[in-house]
């Protein structure tokens, strides 16, 4: 591939010192590049693309809707199992928003440079996943027409009132905090850049780009208050980034059931869910910049940091199984015991041991630089990675349901084909999001790479005279 | 609750006619005549408007506003309660019908019943689902076309007439009718070349032992056990508890008794059964037998207790007769156990016997006779109504082979389903010239028939019932007849050309003819006195003068058998039919109840299995649900098959109750039954028997049976002995609320329970439980508020069954109220967890966080849509809506109609409640009250050292307190297996 230019040998150095923008870009190449996907039409490919997950988007939408009205019998859920696949999804796609707040808000308070080119496309990310992650507790329940009742708004139904008790109306409130602060720091991101769209349109493009970058004139005030906005909305969303996860967790970590009733929850949970964003990220970036001719700007050094990322928290991960194995053992709770013994040799045992593979084995590979820099082992192991958190909360969902206290009661879960048409769904509203995104809006932010580019100058310069 | 007025008369009697001339629904007449005020008149306006469509069919509709004269008691929109009997099967529980707005709501028993006091099975509480059936009959049909009345009654008529004018007999046949005015009707009806053959075609029939007598003693007599007099059971596969004649009578008294031994040794149960039964679950200790190793133990037994008693006559030609018996050690040494036990009993023991093998019912009838037990334990009684010679199974094969034959009518009995030859039965009845069908359901001999007489549902008639010598008991309408149909013997009296065509009018002049009345009471007031309270006594003659006994017969039997034993063979395989606790004989297989109420023991439901041992599955390499042909000769039946820990090796177990109108011919067990005698063969030698290689997943409303060693239910072996079960943390973050009386609880002796299931039908009736049907079941989505769990325990083969009742434990710190986001579910002053069903979004968190998963979820619109099975609906309680969860609310709306009349009439304390599940249960294993009046049956209860809670580890505090079962068993004993811990089976 074109852009591993550093040879093999010269690593060590070259991981340090890696420039975070190869070939020769000049301010004026930067913004051409950027505007070019939103300036020409759209490639076969984005296509190809697009009508695959609109129809896959269609597809979910017309099973919820058919659920809605027929009845949640329509899934493989039972007397037992209460919650399946629509729960795993909730909380896989909350986790793999993460990993956007975390890049964005997090990385800038950190000042970590290699976050400029990666920034734009993963807040993104974190709004499509939460918006697939929405839709699942609202779908699943009995009765998603009285939905507004989770919501505390003035009503005339007395004493019914919330229960603010419940783990479920906690993450109402973490999620729509989660939702609303990454969205406005999103928006708020895009504004000078929808001005530089708007520069270069004209006709109707113009007026719809004019409106949307709130009449940005680029004056240094402007420029103050914008900077001031940004650091403040990552400062808010900074909490969050632990907050959401935690209180997600607490539907399980509050509960009585063995295997949800964990105390290591919460930051099991938060690593899970940066470890699977980090992982949702590379993958969406290694299409993206291919797709999007974007290689000089998103480079191996970019995937690099995130594959180091990916590594120490897969690492987490496993430290996290580990202390849950041994504490079912050390409690001597013959239930607890039970359950996990019963997660990794019972009926689910294969989705245990697959998830052991792609969240502890696969990432251990990015120990070796090589393959952090292989295009083609980043993309498999993103992917993996995926699947393994996926079925991580298959795991703590179902399983822990699945044989409980009372050996009476034990059953089985097997989703029904209605719910995987909706999981698959899901991922048709996430990516014909994402790819409606990167064709209306710039993927990577022009600002901030022409800062990093007039840093890297600055730093060449200051290299030209050592 | 206590204060409603059961002991009233009937609605029509008050009305002064008969009964089809009340309307559907009972009044709604302004108390006060005339003066109706604006509401009220709305009222009557919109009844007369429902009552006249309701009445569509009905013509003439006599009374469209009702009750102007409202009968005494009835209030619009309250319940009355009326005595009656319940028809659903021969053993005729005394019946309260609860009755609102014209329509019976809910079957209990009759506390009043001498042999039930209050218990009711869960067929009978069944029952009432086969009332509103909507495949009922609606009208007479002739040659399968709707008729009129007239025009069956006139064809009838003319073709009996034409019968007996070309010198053809007709036949009656019926099933064991236990009603002494309609036993003279038909006698009377008979009498001009007719025959009537009554049929029994239900294992463990009373007719076995009674032959045993008549070989005996010469005369027909009954034995009677008398439960409160029993310290040792011994029971041949007799399935008192269970499927056999009078499980709610026997249940009461074996829990009666049980419960008055504080210590050990009364009332100890050893059963030996080819097929797991409930009785052999109850047992304190269970022997698997097959039916020749049930027999040679019988005669061993003999043996043993003759060698033991003082030298007579008898015991020496016993001990000659049975010495011919082969030698076998582990069955002599069984044998010599129980002999001893039995003689340490004395007249305190009793044998049962449910086989139909005569040697082995002679060999019992003799072990009784030897121990003493005749007069003590057993009584023996003339049976009743046993004056006709040649009937049964065999007098109908030969009269339906008579050439002489014209005609037939069959009352209530599916002869063609439930003979072997069925459809050799349905050709022959279809070649007769006349052939009617009196049935309240379409059945495979209503197909057969030319005229079909669609007949009264149970609760729609008039009638009388005897079971004992003592008591005669009446069955009265509890609602205005659904259909065009008439009551059964209705058809005889038009028939006939009586006089009186109504059957009420009928049982009046019977009973004021027949029925003795106390001196100096008219009868009218003798009439009214015996409907309210649904029963009258009956002078009782002098007892049986004890019979003289003449042992030839017998001797000769033991000594042919004896040398006829074969060796204990395990590749022997025999094929038991065997009668289902739910469906029986399948009379009621079509009530979605029933159907859907899992057995006890295979908790398998909707279809039927062969029940096989552990033994030959692994033999065969056969698993749950593998398909398996059994053939029998070169007749054959293919069933997925249900491993049973508990059957005896080579037995197979196959239920009868299946295969009736609209179900899957195959099922139908009555095909592989041979004739013994007057009665039936119910085993039947398997020629082979083999996997087909197709598999299904059963509908079970239990996979796993083992309670892997968690601490979830105890048994112990005496019943003083302590449990000790976790207790809870003494720590809690939670606040603990006040605690005002009454903070209602909840105790279950699992002694007292046999799994039957009569509770989970009363749950199901009274809050609406909707039937999710086979598929659900098979998706594990059952609506039961009120489960039963089936753990074994013990040896793998055959270890000890315990049953725990579960149902929600409105815990008082409950899981699920916690996780509700809308606060749908949350604790009442009272100490009820409320579910609030309007409320609830359909999160499932609670059901999730429910450590006894007793909460239920309406996965779909499950209410039912067809107007008539709405009928059946209590109007008390919420119909649920798709999306909603529900579960046992212990009664509220029986805990509040309690609360509401205690406040009326200003009682103090708690109200006293029965709820649906404690009323039914047959044992009286629940109680239910106040666990704050110290003196109370709850406070008693917690403090019993076999109390116990389950999963109250978890800090949860249930509302529900268990006693664990007693297993009567000596440590030394050959067969016991001890130890209070469960431990996995």
């Amino acid at each position: 591939m074109a852009v591993t230019e550093v040879p093999w040998e010269q690593r060590t150095e070259a991981a340090a010192e890696e420039p975070l923008l190869t070939g020769t870009p000049t301010f004026t190449s930067i913004t051409r590049d950027i505007s070019a996907p939103l300036e020409r039409r759209a490639s076969l490919a984005w296509w190809v693309a697009f009508l695959v997950a609109l129809s896959m988007l269609g597809l979910g939408f017309w099973l919820v809707v058919d659920t809605i009205r027929t009845g949640i019998g329509l899934w493989g859920l039972n007397r037992t199992v209460g919650w399946g696949f629509a729960i795993t999804n909730f909380v896989f796609w909350v986790g793999i928003g993460h990993a956007g707040t975390a890049i964005s808000a997090i990385l800038l308070l950190l000042r970590q440079r290699f976050r400029t080119s990666i920034a734009r496309a993963a807040e993104a990310m974190t709004i499509f996943a939460v918006m697939c992650a929405g839709i699942f507790p609202l779908i699943h329940m009995g009765r998603p027409w009285l939905a507004m009742w989770v919501f505390p708004y003035p009503n005339s139904r007395g004493a019914l009132w919330l229960n603010f008790r419940s783990p479920l109306l906690w993450d109402v409130f973490a999620i729509g905090t989660y939702f609303t602060v990454s969205l406005l720091f999103w928006y708020v991101g895009l504004v000078p850049d929808l001005a530089t769209v708007r520069d270069r349109a004209s006709g109707i493009r113009k007026r719809i780009y004019g409106w949307l970058s709130l009449g940005w004139n680029g004056s240094t005030r402007t420029w103050q208050r914008y900077e001031k906005a940004c650091l403040l909305l990552a400062g808010l969303a900074t909490p969050l980034v632990v907050s959401v996860h935690t209180v997600v967790s607490f539907d399980f970590a509050t509960s009585v059931i063995p295997g949800w009733h964990t105390t290591i929850f919460p930051p099991y949970f938060v690593v899970g869910a940066l470890f699977s964003g980090f992982a949702m990220v590379m993958t969406l970036l290694i299409i993206t910049r291919r797709v999007l001719h974007l290689e000089a700007f998103i480079t191996v050094g970019h995937l690099q940091a995130m594959a180091k990322i990916i590594l120490a928290t897969g690492s987490l991960v496993g430290v996290a199984y580990g202390t849950e194995l041994f504490m079912a053992w050390y409690s001597g709770n013959p239930y607890e015991r039970f359950t996990f013994f019963n997660r990794a040799f019972g009926p689910y045992a294969w989705a245990y041991w697959l998830m052991v593979f792609c969240n502890v084995i696969v990432p251990q590979i990015f120990w070796s630089a090589r393959a952090r820099r292989s295009i083609a082992v980043l993309f498999t192991a993103s992917i993996l990675v995926n699947v393994g958190m996926w079925f991580e909360r298959f795991n703590i969902v179902a399983t822990s349901l699945a044989r409980d206290f009372l050996p009476s009661s034990w059953s089985h879960y097997t989703p029904s084909w209605v719910e995987v048409g909706i999981l698959l769904g899901s991922f048709g509203l996430f990516f014909t999001c994402y790819l409606l995104f990167v064709r209306f809006a710039p993927v990577i932010s022009y600002h901030e790479v022409k800062h990093t580019l007039a840093e890297q100058q600055s730093g060449d310069s200051e290299h030209a005279h050592d | 609750m206590n204060e409603r007025p059961w002991t009233t008369d009937s609605p029509s009697d008050a009305s002064g006619s008969s009964s089809r001339d009340e309307p559907l629904a009972a009044g709604l007449a302004p108390e006060d005549g005339l003066a109706v005020d604006r509401r009220g008149f709305l009222k009557v306006l919109g009844f007369g408007a429902a009552a006249s469509l309701a009445a569509c069919e009905r013509v003439p509709v006599h009374h469209v506003l009702p009750f102007t004269i409202a009968p005494e008691h009835v209030r619009a929109g309250l319940p009355v309660e009326y005595a009656g009997t319940c028809t659903a099967c021969e053993a005729r529980c005394g019946l309260l019908a609860t009755v609102r707005d014209g329509r019976p709501i809910k079957l209990e028993g009759h506390p009043d019943d001498p042999r039930t006091r209050g218990g009711l099975c869960a067929v009978g509480q069944a029952d009432l689902r086969a009332l509103y059936d909507p495949d009922r009959l609606r009208a007479p049909t002739a040659g399968g076309q709707p008729t009129s009345w007239t025009a069956l009654d006139q064809t009838v008529r003319r073709q009996l007439d034409e019968l007996r004018e070309q010198g053809l007999s007709f036949l009656v046949v019926t099933g064991r009718e236990t009603s002494p005015t309609a036993r003279r009707l038909i006698e009377s009806f008979v009498t001009d070349r007719g025959q009537w053959i009554e049929i029994d075609l239900q294992p463990q029939s009373p007719q076995a032992p009674i032959e045993a007598y008549q070989t005996l003693t010469g005369s027909r007599l009954q034995p009677v056990v008398d439960w409160s007099q029993v310290d040792q059971v011994v029971s041949f596969s007799s399935d008192y508890l269970g499927a056999g004649a009078d499980p709610v009578a026997n249940t009461r008294g074996v829990a009666d008794r049980r419960r008055q031994a504080k210590e050990r040794g009364a009332l100890t149960h050893v059963q030996i059964e080819g097929s797991r039964s409930l009785t052999g679950a109850a047992a304190d200790r269970r022997l698997a037998a097959n039916a020749d190793e049930r027999r040679s133990l019988a005669l061993r037994l003999l043996g043993e207790v003759a060698a033991r008693t003082s030298e007579s006559d008898l015991a020496t030609s016993l001990k000659a007769a049975l010495s011919g018996l082969s030698e076998d050690e582990v069955a002599t040494r069984r044998a010599q156990t129980l002999a001893v036990e039995l003689l340490a009993a004395g007249p305190k023991g009793v044998v049962v016997c449910g086989d139909d093998d005569p040697t082995e019912q002679l060999a019992v009838a003799a072990i009784n006779h030897m121990i003493g037990a005749v007069g003590r334990s057993l009584r023996l009684e003339e049976p009743l109504f046993e004056s006709r010679p040649r009937s049964g199974v065999g007098a109908l094969r030969a009269a339906l082979a008579d050439e002489s034959l014209g005609g037939i009518l069959t009352i209530d009995v599916d002869p063609v389903r439930q003979l072997s030859d069925g459809e050799a039965v349905a050709q022959r009845i279809a070649a007769l010239p006349l052939s009617v069908a009196i049935s309240a359901r379409p059945t495979a001999t209503t197909r057969a028939c030319r005229l079909v007489a669609a007949a009264h549902h149970g609760l729609e008639c008039w009638g009388d019932h005897q079971r004992t010598a003592d008591r005669l008991q009446i069955q009265q309408p509890m609602i205005q007849p659904l259909f065009e149909s008439r009551a059964p013997y209705e058809n005889l009296l038009q028939w006939s050309g009586a006089d009186a065509t109504d059957y009420r009018t009928h049982l009046k002049e019977s009973w004021e003819a027949h029925v003795p009345r106390p001196e100096g009471v008219g009868f009218d007031q003798f009439w009214h006195e015996s409907v309210a309270a649904g029963a009258t006594a009956l002078p009782v003659s002098e007892g049986v003068a004890s019979p003289s006994f003449d042992w030839t017969d017998a001797l000769a039997a033991f000594r042919r058998s004896a040398a006829a034993v074969p060796a204990p063979a395990t590749s022997v395989l025999e094929l038991e039919l065997l009668a289902e606790v739910a469906l029986r004989d399948g009379r009621r297989a079509h009530v979605p109840w029933l159907r859907e109420l899992p057995d006890p023991l295979t908790r398998v439901s909707w279809v039927p299995v062969f029940r096989i041992s552990p033994a030959l599955a692994e033999r065969q390499g056969i698993e749950d649900g593998d398909e398996l042909e059994v053939q029998i000769e070169e007749r054959s039946i293919r069933l997925p098959a249900r491993i049973l820990p508990g059957q005896a090796e080579g037995v197979v177990g196959m239920p009868i109750g299946y295969g009736g109108e609209g179900e899957d011919p195959a099922w139908n067990a009555y095909r592989l039954t041979t004739l013994a005698g007057e009665g039936m063969k119910w085993t039947v030698a398997i020629t082979s028997l083999r996997k087909t290689g197709a598999h299904e997943k059963l509908p079970l409303m239990q996979v796993w049976s083992s309670t892997e060693g968690r601490p979830i239910v105890y048994q112990v072996s005496k019943p003083d002995e302590a449990v000790h079960a976790p207790h809870h943390p003494a720590a809690s973050l939670w606040k603990d609320r006040e605690k005002k009386s009454p903070q209602w609880h909840m105790s279950i002796d699992l002694d007292a329970c046999t799994g039957c299931g009569a509770c989970v039908v009363a749950c199901q009736v009274e809050n609406n439980i909707p039937v999710v049907g086979e598929q659900g079941m098979r998706d594990h989505r059952d609506m039961h508020w009120l489960r039963i769990d089936r753990y074994f325990m013990g040896e793998a083969d055959d270890p000890d069954v315990l049953f725990e009742p579960m149902m929600c434990a409105q815990c008082d710190h409950a899981p699920c109220e916690t996780v509700c986001p809308v606060t749908a579910t949350a604790h009442s002053a009272d100490g009820l967890n409320q579910q609030a069903y309007n409320r609830c979004v359909g999160t499932r968190y609670c059901a999730n966080n429910c450590p006894y998963k007793v909460r239920r979820f309406n996965w779909f619109d499950y209410r039912p849509k067809d107007p008539v099975e709405q009928l059946v609906l209590n109007p008390e309680v919420v119909v649920r809506s798709r999306g909603v969860m529900e579960k046992c609310t212990f009664c509220v709306q029986r805990i509040q109609s309690a609360r509401l009349t205690a406040r009326k009439s200003d009682q103090p304390g708690a109200p006293k409640v029965q709820t649906a599940c404690q009323q039914s249960c047959p044992g009286a294993a629940i109680r239910f009250g106040d666990a704050t009046d110290p003196e109370g049956d709850i406070a008693t209860d917690r403090h019993e050292p076999r109390a116990f809670q389950v999963l109250a580890e978890l800090g949860i505090e249930p509302s529900i307190t268990y006693l664990a079962r007693v297993r009567n068993r000596a440590s030394s004993e050959a067969d016991s297996s001890s130890g209070s811990k469960p431990h996995g089976g």
